[in-house]
């Protein structure tokens, strides 16, 4: 029971579990079938998206730029598969190494040219969706291939295939995050980068992993959201950056570097998704939900930043999760 | 007494500059095995810029490094490393967010057969050397940026001991630490030193130095005022060599030293 309180899943979970309740008390349809199977497969790109925001954020970086990423990635996609003639396969590999390129000119920029990733990667958010209009003067490309929706609404076992994708790739994830040097390392130079390089770590390219990690992330969403629309278009993912930083945050990971859990992103995935698919059902107007995600951010950047003071109080008022 | 062996460690005619700031000039130091060499001088003197030359943490201007006899080439702390080197730096290069035994193997974890971390056997290899360091030592869940200075100052003694080191360097080593642990590192210290590793003392202790050195070396304002055995000279002509420059007869001067007139 001790450790259960103590686990760091038990935070966002209960953040997820309000939200959830308050959105079904003050919302007729959110409990409807439909509307849940609808919510997993929306929280499936942003949590996709979100892994690689985490493993940023807890490089010590940030990440703005997977949603124009995904606007061109899409484009590419769609370009590729309907114009060139390239099949599905071929083209999704082809999409998650470009996905991984454009990571690496976020990492390459960070890392070994020394500029700010909130920089670097806020250009990016601007130049690729720039890029994303250079295509197909700038018209989306719809009914790319008949069998494209499958891999987004195809099933198996009765359960949709995205269900799938994220356990396959938050335990991925989770362990190499967990388990493995370039894990532990990763939460080195977000903690420390200075110690960390004098430890004898690579930092440079540490960090220029994270980004390319984030780029591959970013590709896995854009396919995703291609396949979901049977399209590629210049004008997704508008702000799912945001929606994904949101998510890594609420999950606990701190903006200052070096802490997070891959997990609990997964569950700020959701409780982010669940907020918007609220606001949506109770027909709130785009404008204000932009607002309240980023009122969002600001009380889960502002909860990790006054931690300890919060720490004081919980551990005032339940003072039995003090004593060990 | 040594002067026939190769020393472990010549540093000939470092240079290092910040802009206009010579931090170290022209400064050469060498150090034989089993032998402890403390380095003296006042704040900014140059002392932890010319020994992160040595581990790697700045790449000099000029001067050679060798290691055994041999040039080494030393760009960066993994380097360093690689020649046996380990550093106790004076401003605690310890990950915060991490606990003490993923500090002491940072870049360097133990692995299961899998590939994949070890964290038991870190762990019990981290209460191992800590039991000897610090028998105090309790918390190892911990990240160390909750821990206190001088648990902290453990971890960072600990990290750089574990990998057998051949060349230990120490910047102000006790500076964090209560009068009991002081004594169990320069207890540690002795061990060491038998156990033939040359270590770089840093310390402004001057009775530690004189405890422990079996050399000091005396570096004002990035340059070398001279070296002695410290059996050969007193305290107090030490402290003139900080204070004045002034180079006792029984110490080796070096560019440093003021000559009299
Ligand atoms: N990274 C840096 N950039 C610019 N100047 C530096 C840097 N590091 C050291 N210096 C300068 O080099 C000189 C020597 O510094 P150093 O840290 O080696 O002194 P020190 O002898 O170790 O002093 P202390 O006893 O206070 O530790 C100082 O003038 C310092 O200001
Ligand atoms: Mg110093």
């Amino acid at each position: 029971m001790k450790a259960i309180l103590k686990s760091p899943v038990l935070a966002p979970l209960a953040a997820w579990l309000l939200v959830a309740l308050v959105t079904a008390i003050t919302t007729p349809h959110f409990l409807d079938a439909g509307n849940l199977s609808n919510l997993a497969l929306q929280v499936s790109i942003v949590a996709v998206v979100a892994i690689g925001s985490t493993v940023v954020i807890i490089g010590g970086g940030i990440d703005l730029s997977p949603g124009s990423a995904i606007a061109l990635l899409t484009m590419v996609f769609a370009i590729m598969v309907k114009f060139a003639g390239i099949p599905l396969p071929v083209a999704i590999v082809l999409v998650i190494l470009a996905g991984a390129g454009l990571g690496a000119i976020n990492g390459f920029l960070t890392a070994y040219l020394r500029i700010p990733s909130f920089i670097t990667t806020v250009a990016a958010l601007s130049a690729f969706r720039g890029v994303a209009f250079m295509f197909n003067n700038g018209s989306p490309v719809f009914s790319v291939d008949p069998n494209l929706e499958t891999i987004f609404y195809g099933t198996l076992f009765g359960l949709p295939l995205p269900l799938y994708y994220l356990v396959a790739l938050y335990t991925v994830a989770w362990f190499a995050m967990r388990y493995t040097r370039l894990g532990r390392s990763i939460y080195a130079i977000g903690g420390n980068a200075a110690a960390a390089m004098l430890s004898g770590l690579k930092v440079k390219r540490l960090q220029f992993l994270t980004f390319l990690i984030a780029g591959v992330a970013a590709a896995l969403g854009a396919i995703l959201m291609a396949a979901r629309l049977n399209s590629g278009s210049p004008n997704y993912g508008v702000g799912l950056e945001l929606s994904a930083i949101a998510a890594a945050v609420i999950g606990g990971a701190s903006l200052v570097g070096g802490r997070g859990n891959i997990v609990n992103t997964a569950i700020g995935a959701l409780t982010i998704v669940t907020v918007q698919n609220g606001l949506n059902l109770n027909a709130v107007p785009t404008s204000a939900q932009n607002v309240i995600i980023g009122a969002i951010i600001v009380i889960a950047v502002g909860i990790d930043m006054w931690r300890v003071e919060l720490g004081g109080v919980i551990g005032a008022l339940m003072p039995n999760r003090k004593n060990k | 007494m040594l002067e026939k062996a190769t020393p472990l460690v010549e540093l000939q005619h470092i240079k290092l500059a910040f802009g206009g700031i010579h931090a170290v000039d022209d400064v050469s130091i060498d150090l034989y095995p089993g032998e402890v060499v403390g380095i003296v001088g006042h704040n900014g003197a140059g002392k932890s810029c010319l020994i992160k030359v040595l581990s790697g943490a700045y790449q000099r201007d000029e001067g050679k490094i060798l290691i055994e006899g041999k040039e080494a080439t030393i760009n960066n702390p993994r380097d360093a490393k690689a020649y046996g080197i380990e550093t106790i730096y004076q401003t605690l290069a310890v990950a915060d967010n991490v606990d003490a035994a993923a500090n002491l193997f940072l870049g360097r974890e133990l692995k299961t057969g899998w590939g994949t971390l070890d964290d038991v056997a870190m762990e019990a290899e981290t209460r191992k050397i800590m039991g000897r360091l610090n028998p105090n030592f309790e918390r190892f869940k911990t990240p160390v940026v909750a821990l206190s200075g001088g648990q902290r100052q453990s971890v960072a003694i600990a990290r750089a001991i574990y990998f057998n080191a051949r060349i230990l360097i120490m910047d102000e080593p006790t500076a964090a630490l209560g009068p009991q642990e002081t004594q169990q590192v320069g207890e540690l210290i002795r061990q060491l030193k038998a156990d033939g590793i040359g270590i770089f003392l840093i310390s402004h202790d001057i009775h530690d130095v004189f405890d422990l050195s079996d050399r000091v070396a005396v570096m004002k304002n990035g340059r070398m005022v001279g070296t002695a055995r410290t059996e050969d000279v007193t305290k107090d002509e030490v402290l003139g060599m900080i204070i004045l420059g002034k180079c006792p007869p029984a110490a080796v001067p070096g560019p440093g030293a003021i000559v009299d007139a």
